[in-house]
């Protein structure tokens, strides 16, 4: 059933979650303030449609948070990526890229991974957490997390293949080799 | 210099002001629909079942805390549904009860059909509840998320949840209708024999007006849930179109209103000249009026803006 939203608790709880909000989805997106700022606005209008459902969380921010975390997943599902030039990838580099596109193709790859992957690179990459954090939030071994991860980061190589540009020389030796395929049958 | 991820100022400004917006228009949409819980015996009602909600949503965090802690999110967000689903089916068994008591003190003659019917509608909404609650149940099952609620999220394994979530809400206001149209009998038999002054008749009109046009409201939500599913509207088209559907129906139970303020202000000056009531109370009848043109200004101000996205939206494609 709805309810109405207390307006000055509801504005003074968006003053107090806005910018770590904008933080943690401008820094998935590599600082696209166009996009960042949409998925933001997004999550806010979930927001007031489903408090006035159920109520305002106990943790509004965690809550926003989450939400954005689906928000964005949802938004690099739709996107197609055009292949970008990744030419040494370095996963740890690329989480925190300034840089648009990198940034594009991380959230693209992340949101084609399995939950459990891509949560535990987020919390190891974006959040900065230790190995020791992370298995103490998911009740597992520092083992377990240390082999989830490099899982993880391999499932994350490969989705990430599937859009980087070859390289150059590689190209080159491609279309060298198609077209020296007419020479050999004649 | 700015960080880099921090938001510009100008967004933060647009955004509250964009929320602040949504919040008035829900507020006083709900507000609109306020009849919902006007009995007094209603409100108790309403108030516990809104504690025991509480205490339940309270449990159910508490241990949807604890479990995420040991395993995975899903089981946690299943229990607290769950906890809804049973909450919502120990509240129906409740109400349903209280109508079978008014069924038969009406036999006996010692209760009023009236009360009868209203426990029926108290009945219908416990049902709706319930059923909403399974509904949610079943989707959390699928997705181990929050269920979706807006009228452009995507279906979920082929099922429209939010479009099944609309027609059991729906069945609240039918089943006020009912009651409002005995109520509205009543008022006239009383009219004719001259035991009530001929404004309730107007008044229990505008009750009708108001369950008719939240019936219609939810109608026309649902077709707009079926044009972005046939993928004749997008998302953004179906937020305003929501959003004009909502400021539309504001507009309809607000004209009867404004009618009916209009009425009692004559009535009013025409007492006072005759000396049966004080000045003090045309100042009154003429503040309600206001009150109530103001409130249309702003509904035809917000339908105005809706409508005028609406075209942009259209121009720009």
């Amino acid at each position: 059933m709805m309810r109405p939203l207390p307006q000055e608790e509801v504005i003074q709880m968006y003053h107090e979650t806005i910018r770590p909000l904008y933080a943690y989805v401008s820094q998935r997106v590599g600082g696209d303030v166009s996009l960042a700022e949409d998925l933001v606005q997004e999550t806010w209008m979930r927001a007031l449609d489903d408090w006035a459902k159920k109520g305002i969380p106990r943790e509004p921010l965690a809550w926003l948070r989450r939400v954005a975390r689906n928000t964005l997943v949802n938004h690099f599902r739709r996107v197609r990526l055009q292949p970008i030039a990744m030419e040494s990838l370095d996963i740890g580099n690329e989480f925190l890229s300034t840089n648009p596109d990198n940034a594009a193709a991380v959230g693209w790859a992340m949101a084609r991974l399995r939950r459990s992957y891509s949560e535990i690179l987020e919390a190891f990459y974006f959040e900065g957490k230790t190995v020791h954090e992370i298995a103490a939030d998911h009740s597992l071994s520092e083992r377990a997390v240390e082999g989830r991860l490099r899982r993880s980061r391999a499932a994350l190589k490969k989705k990430l293949d599937q859009i980087r540009r070859k390289p150059a020389a590689s190209r080159r030796r491609n279309m060298e080799v198609k077209d020296a395929k007419p020479a050999r049958t004649r | 210099m700015l960080n880099q991820h921090e938001p510009d100022n100008e967004f933060v400004k647009r955004l509250e002001w964009r929320i602040d917006r949504e919040l008035r228009l829900r507020n006083r949409s709900f507000q609109a629909t306020g009849w919902f819980l006007r009995s007094r015996v209603r409100a108790v009602l309403g108030l516990v079942g809104l504690m025991a909600l509480s205490m339940g949503i309270g449990a159910a965090a508490v241990v949807g805390a604890y479990q995420a802690q040991n395993k995975e999110r899903r089981a946690p967000l299943i229990s607290e549904f769950q906890q809804r689903a049973e909450l919502a089916r120990q509240h129906l068994a409740s109400i349903t009860e209280q109508l079978q008591r008014k069924e038969r003190d009406v036999s006996l003659g010692v209760a009023k059909p009236e009360e009868m019917l209203e426990a029926r509608v108290n009945v219908a909404e416990a049902q709706a509840q319930l059923r909403l609650a399974e509904l949610h149940l079943e989707e959390v099952r699928i997705t181990g998320h929050d269920p979706l609620s807006n009228l452009s999220s995507p279906l979920v394994s082929g099922r429209d949840f939010v479009g099944e979530g609309l027609r059991i809400e729906m069945s609240v206001p039918q089943a006020a209708l009912e009651l409002e149209q005995f109520r509205l009998r009543g008022t006239k038999k009383h009219i004719d024999v001259g035991i009530a002054p001929p404004i309730d008749l107007e008044v229990s009109r505008l009750r009708i007006v108001e369950v008719e046009a939240a019936i219609e409201s939810f109608q026309k939500k649902m077709d707009i849930r079926q044009s972005f599913l046939d993928r004749r509207i997008d998302g953004p088209e179906v937020e305003l179109r929501v959003l004009e559907v909502e400021a539309e129906q504001r507009q309809k139970t607000l004209i009867p209103k404004v009618e009916l303020a209009r009425e009692e202000l004559e009535a009013t000056r025409i007492r006072v000249q005759a000396g049966l009531e004080q000045r003090v109370h045309i100042a009154e009848a003429e503040l309600r009026l206001q009150k109530l043109e103001t409130d249309m200004a702003k509904v035809a101000l917000d339908l105005a803006l809706v409508r005028r996205q609406l075209e942009q939206l259209r121009i720009g494609r």
